[in-house]
């Protein structure tokens, strides 16, 4: 177990890097000069060489990789060029945010897809089955701006009982945890569905049912728990993509998370928050699936035995 | 098989109660008359209309979004007035000691919100940071050789040339703490003598104020002032509609029908310094010849254009700057729509069959692709084919300054009051910022801004824009109001032309 988990280790540092690269290389091929942008329109292109200078674009692209990268392992990634600020100060100001949408997306998604799943299972091509994979599928197919934005003329416009934007409470949190909730309950519901189904026909199944144990006994626990090893799968992908910012809901709702930071600093060409903000992201991922990861090698042995 | 039956029986009833509270709910309440909140009950949500994109006056001195917000925490010697005239602030008075040394006089009595008096050595401090950052105000305080504290209330400006126009650049000057003066951290947080100040900032999402207790002037009626960062347009629409926000910076047309339906909203269009104009490349044939400018210019029936796409909410100008600014005056024989006469120009000018030409946007502009599409097809009508290109905002930028463009449109602002702020720094030689050069005009504009007399300088700046008519550098399309949409609860709003609200006089009513 030990080597295994050196072994996802070295690979995630490995990752890590390579993003930091690939980022680093990305945004010095955009077209655009962060020097011009804050200079504005009216400067000459004295104060923007000046400017430049204070930034320290002008030196060499090698240069500026080697203090990003000696920067990046320190966790200091300079200042923000607009707001004169630490980067890793504008993230930490709205990553909590972005923490808590997950957490509560990720929890309202398994309280309600699991059940879902369960009963569209035990009802096969009968009615509740086929309401639950018909609704399942319309709402995967369904963007969620579009959601986002019904939801919003609904509850907030119409109704108005929720507000539209900023996080101004608990109740600011209501919309976009459903929103992002929801194509993860229809892919979750389907996938528990789908696994039942397949241990259904097993025969420590038959074997419970001929004991004459109950339906529900005979799903929880022993059904359930083989089904459940793709569906941690699938819930630690989708934590760690909701952890690195859901930037379409994040600014439909102008909700104050990472991934609206992210989406105002590409607009600003403000490297150092890009920068930043992208090895965050990656790095929360990279994490949640190595934890991930060492769960299903702990659920199954098989795992950590593979090279 | 029972219990799984129950289940879908319970979940279907949930669901039937849930649509019929849905839809038995009405969002309208009853206005109450006017009567004043309680202070406690003095928090208003102000979504403006500009990103912030730093609290850092010097940095971003002409951000519209920055000064909305620290013309409130932090002040200036002079402020300007609805008809864009320096009017004392944290000067009581000024005078020309020497054609070339502007002497102000400062406020006695004045605090920082931590109770640090102010004095001369804080506007030292303050101009030290400005001047050292070479941001965006820069070329407008080049004028400017030297300064000094003469006493604790006595401030000189030195500048190389008497200017005329100083006073409204200086509006934008806000005075922070002079011991800060090389302090980031500070100023992206700074403490001033204005009416507010800042409790919490959280980038691209708010800022809060708080009514500063200690002001010298009359205390704000407002407890607490928050700017919601907001940038979707439906979501701030919807803020306003339920009471989330109570003030809505600017209402684009398109929202005017669902706004003006909303019962309990008012919304006031004013009188502001933002206007929008085509500029042609002049230095780039066949763009070099004024013929083909002027011809290009009649072939658009710019206030058909104008009205039909933004209604109310604009008006053609008579002028290259806004009539709100001081000096934009009504400039003679400026080009009118006469495609005809546009056709025989262009003839003249050696192209009877028409030219082709590209014009640059910014998809940062919303509706600028369709007043582009507009010009476009009346061009075509007259024998000239335009392709558009349009460009997010940072590249169009590096294509903008680069002078890689044929014509491009932008929105702009005569963010000082003052027609030498956008003809003076846009148009004379020096400034080469769309290939045009006009020497009269230069001495024009130099005298204008030497000169302290306004009847003087407006008659200059009319000698100017008549001149710029007959060489049409560009076209002044049309210049914007600031649509204000306020719950009726809030009163006393009162929306200058800088649209740079003073919120210290605002207060609520239930």
């Amino acid at each position: 177990m030990l080597g295994y988990v050196v072994r996802r280790l070295l690979l995630a540092i490995f990752v890590l890097w390579g993003v930091a690269t690939v980022v680093f290389i990305i945004v010095r091929m955009v077209p655009a000069d962060p020097a011009l942008l804050i200079a504005g329109q009216t400067a000459t292109p004295e104060q923007v060489a000046s400017l430049r200078q204070q930034m320290g674009l002008d030196r060499p692209l090698t240069a500026q990789y080697v203090q990003y990268l000696g920067q990046a392992v320190t966790g200091d990634f300079g200042n923000s060029y607009t707001h004169n600020v630490p980067a890793v100060y504008l993230i930490g100001q709205v990553l909590p945010n972005t923490a808590l949408l997950a957490v509560l997306a990720c929890t309202l998604a398994i309280v309600v897809s699991i059940p879902l799943g369960v009963l569209a299972a035990l009802q096969v091509n009968r009615i509740g089955d086929r309401l639950v994979t018909t609704v399942s599928l319309i709402i995967q197919a369904l963007p969620g701006f579009w959601i986002g934005v019904v939801m919003l003329l609904v509850f907030s416009r119409s109704l108005k009982w929720l507000p539209s934007a900023g996080l101004v409470g608990a109740q600011s949190l209501i919309l976009p945890t459903i929103v992002l909730a929801l194509p993860f309950i229809a892919i979750l519901t389907r996938l528990t569905r789908s696994g039942l189904i397949e241990v259904n026909g097993e025969g420590y199944i038959n074997t419970a049912r001929a004991k004459g144990l109950g339906e529900l006994t005979v799903v929880f626990p022993h059904a359930i728990r083989n089904a459940l090893i793709p569906i941690v799968t699938v819930i630690g992908l989708q934590f760690g993509t909701l952890l690195g910012g859901a930037v379409v809901t994040e600014t439909v709702f102008s909700f104050p998370g990472i991934g609206k930071l992210l989406v105002s600093s590409i607009q600003l060409r403000d490297y150092n928050v890009l920068q930043a903000s992208v090895l965050v992201i990656a790095a929360t991922f990279v994490i949640v699936n190595l934890l991930v990861d060492l769960l299903y090698a702990y659920i199954d042995p098989r795992v950590r035995l593979s090279k | 098989m029972t219990s799984t039956r129950k289940c879908w029986e319970g979940l279907a009833a949930a669901v039937a109660v849930a649509v019929i509270a849905l839809t038995g709910l009405s969002g309208a309440e009853a206005a109450s008359p006017a009567e004043r909140l309680p202070d406690n009950q003095q928090n208003l949500t102000f979504v403006p209309n500009f990103g912030v994109p730093s609290l850092d006056s010097a940095m971003v001195p002409l951000e519209m979004g920055t000064n909305q917000i620290m013309s409130n925490v932090l002040q200036a010697l002079v402020t300007l007035d609805k008809k864009s005239i320096p009017q004392p602030q944290l000067a009581t008075s000024w005078k020309w000691t020497t054609p070339t040394s502007l002497q102000f006089k400062l406020r006695e009595g004045v605090t920082f919100s931590d109770g640090q008096p102010f004095t001369s050595a804080d506007v030292v401090g303050s101009f030290d940071r400005f001047i050292a950052k070479k941001a965006t105000l820069s070329a407008a305080l080049s004028i400017i050789t030297s300064y000094t504290a003469d006493d604790p209330t006595t401030f000189t400006i030195n500048t190389s040339a008497p200017t005329g126009t100083l006073l409204g650049v200086l509006s934008l000057v806000k005075i922070g703490q002079g011991t800060h003066s090389t302090d980031d951290v500070w100023w992206g947080k700074p403490i001033g003598t204005g009416p507010f100040v800042i409790t919490s900032y959280v980038a691209n999402d708010h800022v809060k104020l708080t009514r500063n207790d200690t002001y010298w002037g009359e205390k704000a009626k407002l407890k607490t002032l928050t700017f919601s960062l907001i940038t979707d347009t439906n979501a701030k629409i919807t803020a306003l509609a339920n009471g989330q926000a109570h003030v809505l910076g600017d209402v684009i047309y398109d929202q005017f029908p669902t706004v003006k339906a909303m019962e309990n909203v008012t919304l006031t269009p004013a009188d502001a310094l933002t206007y929008y104009f085509l500029w042609f490349n002049n230095a780039k044939s066949p763009l070099t010849d004024p013929k083909v400018r002027r011809a290009m210019w009649m072939a658009l029936d710019l206030p058909t254009i104008v009205q039909s796409l933004y209604g109310e909410t604009a008006s053609p100008m008579d002028s290259f700057c806004p009539s709100s600014a001081f000096g934009c005056v009504t400039a003679a024989d400026m080009p009118s729509y006469d495609p005809k006469g546009a056709k025989a120009l262009l003839a003249e000018a050696g192209y009877p069959n028409g030219l082709t030409a590209d014009i640059l946007l910014n998809t940062s502009n919303a509706g600028m692709d369709t007043l582009v599409s507009a010009f476009v097809s009346q061009w075509k009508a007259v024998g000239i084919t335009v392709k558009p290109r349009a460009q997010d905002p940072t590249t169009w930028l590096a294509d903008f300054s680069a002078h890689n463009w044929d014509m491009v449109v932008n929105p702009n602002a005569t963010i000082t009051g003052d027609a030498d702020y956008t003809l003076n720094r846009l148009y004379n030689c020096a400034a080469n910022r769309l290939g045009y050069c006009n020497p009269k005009l230069d001495a024009l504009f130099t005298k204008a801004q030497q000169s302290s007399d306004p009847s003087e300088r407006t008659a200059l700046y009319q000698q100017a824009v008549n001149i710029m008519a007959q060489d049409a550098p560009g076209i002044p399309m049309f210049q914007t109001k600031s649509n204000v949409a306020a719950l009726k609860s809030v009163q006393d709003l009162s929306i200058p032309p800088t649209e740079f609200i003073d919120w210290s006089t605002v207060y609520l009513t239930k």
